[in-house]
């Protein structure tokens, strides 16, 4: 199957070094304490943070700062075919735990001592990259939930089939067999906060990847930081006192 | 866990460049390998650390999409004994997430790289394929939990070999599955052998060192666990918690890596090695003297076992051989070894591989004296020149080891 056509074209039509198109949308659940949906191409994710709140289990109680905890899970109708996920779904644990770190780091949680932080992750529609979808989404519902931060916190995938480094990769691509990488970023610091590589790679192709895919986080770094200054922007916008 | 002072310690140490074990920054802790005599199991040690493997296959349908694949997986679990000091205070969800992370990074080191030839477990295509498992158990944390694992696990991988299987359309089913004392086992194909290594930050990613001990675990700000081969591949990258780390950060890593991944291989081929030639020892029973028979598990490291020394007469012998017959199961689990050693209840390890040490008769002129049983075996008597007399087991195979091993052998029968 051929994913780069000779004239440099993906099977949706991008360029090699192209996103897909983001959409963000903050303040989505009136329930949760924050709340956002994310989208990059067709993978939709939904994010819900409460907190910071009491800590359920006393004994994971921190004297010294707020405990996460993540949840990750894809809804039945996220995929082509219709699947019930059990909750102990390998993969799922994996990613919960993948977000739940990389949240930590960005997170100042000494700031919130003895509390707990829950964040849900919710898959709307799965065409790659749900990881990276999953941890942009946490991190606009943290914004909108107003807990402090370090920095911004991104995350964008990359790949190498026929021959190119490609960028986002959408499920198609995904499943070609070629690598898969996955870079969290804080870019102000410029630290990799999550860094995930599948199947065999060399190191030079492996050094132009990461390039490639950090570049990715700060185009969708930048996004997110226009959507949270519009959504501030509306809310400021409709408070204003009428007369 | 470490407390403050020892984090300070370590901490102080480490802005000197300066291990608490005296190792340079990039220098790994001493690797050690042990095989089961039936190739079924592998246990690494890297430092204090201790790790077992096991593989269990299976024949059955292939997986729905692959038909003509066969499939693995790796689980890891930790011994009881270290729940309680690896996780204090933490609920068992934790610790069970961690294990299956853990699993997860190996099955993406081994499996997604494609490091073994899932093609090759296939028997009949759409039928029946091999369906391994493999079972990775942490036994002692010292720290560096995934790189014990990852040593394990390519241990085992290496070593394990898995039944025969012949077609046959006379019996129902249409397969036979030779056990492995009838026919020798059949290796995996590896193509090439991922490394699993750790390196720990320190002082915000100032310091960063590889294999960290379980002191250093404790004190260090982020983790990146890499997947290399020693021909210069990645195979898999983890960094998935605790401090950020550059990205020219993470390429020193991964260079000094591919270095670490050739001294580890090499330490691992000789252990194979030494383990080949035990394998073919253990073939060969020894019967003289009034000792009881004790049969005594092996490590590679202990170069060829003991061999078992009993008296000859011939209705003892026989009845010995007959009690003698290998268990038919294939898995050598630990409850299996462990009954090994106490009981010593099994006294050889056959497996159907030829022990043909040249010629019958010994340099020293002893006699031979052929007895025909009336099971496929062939044993030959001889007195050897302390004037025991040894029995060699001898069955008639297409396989015959290689010299060397054969010079090993005579050097053991003439101890």
């Amino acid at each position: 199957m051929e994913y780069v056509s000779p004239e440099g074209l993906r099977l949706d039509g991008r360029r090699d070094k192209e996103l897909r198109r983001l959409n963000a949308t903050i303040g989505v659940l009136q329930s949760a304490d924050g709340s956002a949906t994310f989208e990059m191409g067709n993978t939709k994710v939904m994010a819900a943070v409460f907190g910071p709140k009491e800590v359920e289990q006393r004994s994971l109680l921190d004297a010294d700062k707020a405990i996460v905890r993540c949840e990750y899970s894809m809804a039945t109708f996220s995929t082509g075919e219709r699947r019930r996920r059990g909750k102990s779904d390998r993969r799922a644990t994996e990613i919960s735990n993948v977000i739940k770190n990389t949240l930590e780091q960005t997170i100042m949680l000494e700031l919130m001592p003895r509390t707990q932080i829950d964040v849900y992750v919710q898959v709307l529609q799965a065409d790659g990259g749900t990881r990276c979808a999953s941890i942009n989404a946490a991190f606009l519902a943290l914004a909108d939930a107003g807990i402090p931060m370090r920095d911004i916190v991104c995350a964008c995938s990359g790949g190498y089939l026929d021959n190119t480094v490609l960028l986002d990769m959408n499920y198609a691509e995904d499943s070609g067999g070629g690598p898969d990488v996955v870079v969290g970023l804080h870019p102000s610091l410029d630290r990799m906060v999550l860094l995930q590589c599948d199947n065999r790679i060399s190191i030079e192709t492996f050094q132009e990847v990461v390039d490639l895919v950090s570049e990715g986080c700060r185009a969708v770094a930048a996004f997110m930081r226009e959507a949270l200054v519009e959504h501030i922007r509306l809310m400021a916008a409709s408070q204003q006192p009428r007369g | 866990m470490a407390n403050n002072l020892e984090k300070e310690f370590v901490l102080e140490g480490l802005k000197l460049r300066h291990r608490t074990d005296g190792r340079g920054l990039f220098a790994c802790r001493p690797l050690e390998f042990e095989f089961g005599t039936k190739d079924a199991y592998c246990i690494a040690r890297l430092g204090g650390s201790v790790a077992y493997a096991s593989v269990i296959a299976e024949l059955d349908q292939p997986m729905g999409g692959r038909p003509s694949e066969g499939t693995i997986k790796f689980n890891v679990d930790i011994a009881r004994a270290q729940y309680s000091t690896l996780f204090k205070n933490k609920d068992p969800v934790r610790v069970n997430h961690y294990m299956i992370e853990l699993g997860r990074f190996i099955e993406r080191s081994f499996r997604e790289s494609k490091a073994i030839d899932l093609e090759s477990l296939c028997v009949q295509a759409g039928r029946r394929v091999w369906h391994l498992q493999v079972d990775l158990k942490i036994l002692n944390d010292d720290g560096n939990i995934p790189d014990v694992l990852g040593y394990a696990a390519l241990g085992v991988l290496r070593v394990y070999r898995r039944p025969d299987v012949s077609i046959d359309s006379s019996v129902p089913g249409g397969l036979v599955v030779h056990s492995l004392d009838d026919r020798e086992g059949v290796p995996l194909t590896l193509h090439h052998f991922p490394v699993c290594l750790t390196f720990a930050s320190f002082d915000e990613g100032d310091v960063i060192v590889v294999d960290p001990s379980s002191l250093e675990e404790s004190t260090c700000d982020g983790r990146l666990t890499i997947s290399v081969t020693p021909q210069g591949e990645l195979c898999a990258v983890q960094k998935a918690q605790g401090y950020g780390m550059s990205q020219t950060d993470v390429m020193q890593c991964i260079q000094a890596g591919i270095e670490l991944a050739e001294s580890s291989c090499r330490v691992l081929e000789k252990a194979l090695k030494s383990h080949a030639v035990a394998r073919v020892a253990s073939r060969v029973r020894r019967t003289a003297g009034q000792d009881s028979p004790k049969r005594v598990g092996f490590s590679s490291e202990s170069g060829p076992a003991p061999m078992n020394i009993e008296s000859l007469d011939p209705s003892v012998r026989d009845a010995m051989h007959a009690a003698d017959e290998p268990i038919e199961d294939d898995d050598d689990d630990d409850d299996d070894n462990e009954q090994d050693d106490a009981g010593g209840k099994r006294i050889t390890m056959d497996t159907g591989e030829a022990v043909c040490p040249g010629d019958d008769s010994h340099a020293d002129g002893s006699k031979e004296q052929v007895l025909d049983e009336p099971t496929q075996r062939k044993y030959t008597s001889i007195t050897n020149s302390s004037g025991k007399n040894v029995d060699i087991y001898k069955e008639t195979s297409d396989m015959v080891p290689e010299q060397d091993d054969a010079m090993q052998l005579k050097d053991a029968f003439l101890r």
